[in-house]
């Protein structure tokens, strides 16, 4: 086996697919990165079993073949050299890889490919969709940090992705609710899948700034796949029946407080500094008045936090309390400008949105004061 | 610290006058809580008509029945105590967050900026109205005044001690009013020919560092009145468990039914003494006595045996039954000499709490809950059991 590719090249793959190595393993051969030499491309995959990252680069000079390398050494290596070609040769047969480059060599010692897993690419069994970045950028954005860090309900560590009048994704840890809508004219039917919270955020890192093209994304087995052309992201899905969210949803919210995002959104990170340190949530509470909302915080052995902002309500003003920290999460989804607060009572949902933006709603919980 | 106001709240004669409250008849009678004085118990409490007699607190049954013979004795209900409390402690809630809850009938409430004496004239209001309590308040800028003027002005009592008042209400008091001062270091001072905390005011700092040694400088200030020790609102139970040692070692993979036992057991005590947990522990202890804890923490507080068994299952599945450890048993089998479950990270139910999506459920799980204890607290444990405990249940051998 042989390759010769461009530094940088190699080390945007090695860093890109190295994302998906964990560090904490107990499979020695997880520790590693596979690299296949095919054709005129080099093939980098690295997994943790959850999710795999694959990225294919240009290489010349290219005898087939395969192997697994520390991920970590090759890809410290890689960043050291400063410009140029590297040229590598691996002997298959004692799993070890010669690195040349200008005047200097190293050997790393590796693992036989075969010892690697298979990482699936998708069969083609489920639908399939292709996604513009722009969209599917803003809908991990807007849900995928809402999911639930407890892995005693590993439904709710995922984001569920189901077709519904275009692509509907959800996420919930209990204490917040992030429901996306995207309007989407390709044969979505039948998708319902749950998607790793962590396999998302991966993909939002991959997506990076670039809003050309699609991402075409397949289902398979239980497997959901992202191609992003010089970049893929496999995930397994999370399997189980994702809560039947909607129907806990209240309907009716017959309090409207409209109020600038930007305003609130600084004012809440503010008043949370105060919030009560001994307990669990960052309390803080609001009180909607007719045309201002005002936010106040104690911690009993720090201070107290007063914040006003202008707003206007309709309906009932009410005193309410919220972690500040579901709040805020929430706001930042939002574009800036005017948004809608919506409330029932002091204990029930309260529905956030943007007046000019129906595709988006975050509904968060209260604290009960 | 800037300028506190700190409330003493003590319920008067509270065991007895709980049950004056479930026994009205009983009412202008001397009262005595307390078991058989042919026992060999001390008194609970007792109203002020026993103590007219010169009945007190912690004096010997016999004793009591000897001074006052015709006082109604009462054998106390502490299960009904503990829900009178709560009800009272839940009216503090409505004051103020910063309790630091003492005994079950006495309380420390912060208040700071609020005016003292009317939040105490209305506490003692709310809880008459609300539950028929006669509840004495002393008000004062720390701990130690707040008490002083709670003993001082009781029963019923109502009364604040300023800052500037303090000298003056402390001077002609016996030395033992003020806290860390018991009858020896009374008995020391009288040697010394103090018997007034104005006569220890009177004393220098050096003098109390000889005689107090490495409490001079505190005594030094609680006999001017001066007290900076802070509210500890969490000092309730820290956590709560439940354990249970085999009269032989056990296989790991047979014990889940013994898990369940245990969360349902330290679940029931949550609810009973009206606490939340945030986090869930399991104790397992191998025949060789290496014994290991695993915790997990929730983003939320809980107090329903399902969150507790799916919890300490996880854990136990994770680090017991699915991990390297050494196996004792020839057969290959990994033993177990113990198994426990404890849950911590206690708070108040009534303090604030994060409502959730699924709350419906498990407002319907608590109802369930308050109905499965109360059957078992009626019928006795066996009464209901899970399914799942039926099948391969435990004896219950030897409890730790």
């Amino acid at each position: 086996m042989r390759f010769v590719v461009d530094r940088e090249a190699l080390a945007w793959g090695l860093q890109t697919s190295g994302r998906a190595v964990s560090s904490r393993t107990t499979l020695p051969v997880l520790t590693g990165i596979l690299l296949e030499a095919r054709g005129n491309e080099l093939i980098i995959t690295g997994t943790d079993l959850e999710i795999a990252i694959r990225t294919r680069l240009p290489a010349s000079d290219v005898q087939e073949g395969a192997v697994v390398l520390p991920a970590r050494y090759l890809s410290e290596y890689a960043r050291r050299i400063p410009f140029g070609q590297i040229t590598v040769e691996v002997d298959t047969g004692l799993n070890q890889a010669r690195l040349r480059w200008e005047r200097s060599e190293y050997v790393i010692h590796g693992f036989p490919a075969a010892d690697f897993p298979a990482v699936a690419a998708g069969d083609g069994s489920g639908p399939s969709l292709s996604l513009p970045r722009p969209l599917l950028r803003r809908m991990i954005q807007q849900t995928a940090f809402a999911v639930s860090a407890d892995e005693t309900r590993p439904t709710l560590t995922g984001v569920h992705l189901a077709a519904a009048d275009g692509l509907r994704a959800i996420a919930t840890d209990g204490f917040r609710v992030a429901i996306h809508r995207a309007g989407y004219d390709g044969a979505a039917g039948g998708l319902d899948a749950i998607v790793p919270g962590r396999a998302l955020n991966e993909l939002a890192r991959l997506l990076g700034s670039d809003d050309d093209g699609a991402v075409d994304v397949r289902f398979g087995g239980s497997q959901i796949h992202f191609d992003l052309g010089d970049a893929q992201l496999s995930s397994r899905l999370i399997e189980g029946q994702y809560p039947n969210v909607l129907d806990l949803l209240p309907q009716e919210y017959p309090t409207r407080l409209r109020v600038d995002r930007d305003a609130l959104l600084e004012a809440a990170e503010r008043a949370s500094l105060m919030s009560d340190s001994r307990l669990a949530s960052r309390l803080i509470v609001l009180e909607l008045e007719p045309e201002r909302l005002v936010i106040t915080s104690q911690d009993p052995e720090v201070g107290q936090a007063y914040e006003e902002i202008p707003a206007e309500l309709d309906g009932q003003g009410l005193r309410i309390g919220l972690n500040a920290r579901y709040l805020t999460d929430g706001l930042r989804a939002l574009e800036a400008g005017e948004i809608d607060l919506e409330f029932i009572d002091p204990v029930k949902a309260v529905r956030i949105s943007s007046p000019a933006d129906d595709s988006y709603r975050y509904i968060v919980f209260p604290v009960r004061i | 610290m800037s300028q506190r106001t700190v409330l003493l709240c003590d319920l008067d004669a509270f065991f007895a006058a709980v049950e004056i409250l479930d026994r009205p008849e009983l009412a202008g009678k001397p009262v005595i809580v307390g078991h058989d004085p042919r026992s060999r118990g001390v008194v609970a409490t007792c109203n002020y008509e026993a103590r007219r007699y010169g009945v007190r607190s912690a004096m010997p049954m016999a004793e009591a029945v000897r001074r006052c013979p015709h006082a109604v004795i009462v054998p106390p209900r502490h299960q009904r105590y503990a829900e009178m409390s709560r009800r009272v402690m839940e009216i503090y809630a409505r004051f103020t967050p910063l309790i630091e809850p003492v005994s079950v009938d006495e309380a420390y409430l912060d208040v700071t900026g609020r005016p003292g004496l009317r939040v105490a004239a209305a506490i003692k209001r709310a809880v008459l109205q609300e539950t028929g309590l006669v509840v004495s308040v002393g008000v004062g800028p720390n701990k130690f005044l707040a008490k002083l003027a709670c003993d001082l002005s009781k029963p019923d009592g109502l009364r604040e001690i300023r800052a500037d008042q303090a000298r003056a209400v402390l001077a002609p008091l016996p030395v033992d009013r003020l806290p860390g001062i018991g009858p020896k270091t009374a008995a020391r001072l009288r040697d010394l020919g103090i018997e007034t905390a104005g006569e220890l005011q009177r004393r220098p700092l050096q003098w109390f560092n000889a005689v107090f040694g490495s409490r001079g400088p505190l005594m030094y200030r609680l006999a001017r009145g001066e007290d900076d020790r802070p509210l500890q609102p969490q000092s309730r139970a820290k956590s709560l468990s439940d354990e249970i040692t085999f009269d032989r070692d056990r296989p790991a993979a047979a014990l889940l039914p013994v898990l369940l036992a245990c969360s349902e057991q330290v679940g029931r005590r949550l609810r009973q003494g009206g606490c939340l947990a945030h986090t869930v522990t399991i104790k397992v202890r191998f025949p060789s006595f290496v014994t290991i804890t695993r915790s997990r923490t929730l983003p939320y507080s809980f107090d329903d045996d399902a969150t507790i068994y799916r919890t300490a299952r996880e854990l136990y599945e994770t680090h017991i039954l699915n991990t390297d450890l050494p196996v004792d048993d020839p057969t290959g089998r990994r033993l177990i000499r113990l198994l426990g479950v404890q849950v911590s990270g206690l708070v108040d139910r009534s303090a604030p709490r994060q409502t959730t999506l699924f709350d419906p459920e498990s407002r319907q799980r608590q109802r369930l809950h308050q109905v499965i204890d109360d059957v078992r607290r009626r019928f006795g444990e066996r009464a209901l059991v899970r399914g799942r405990r039926l099948h391969g249940r435990p004896r219950r051998p030897s409890h730790a």
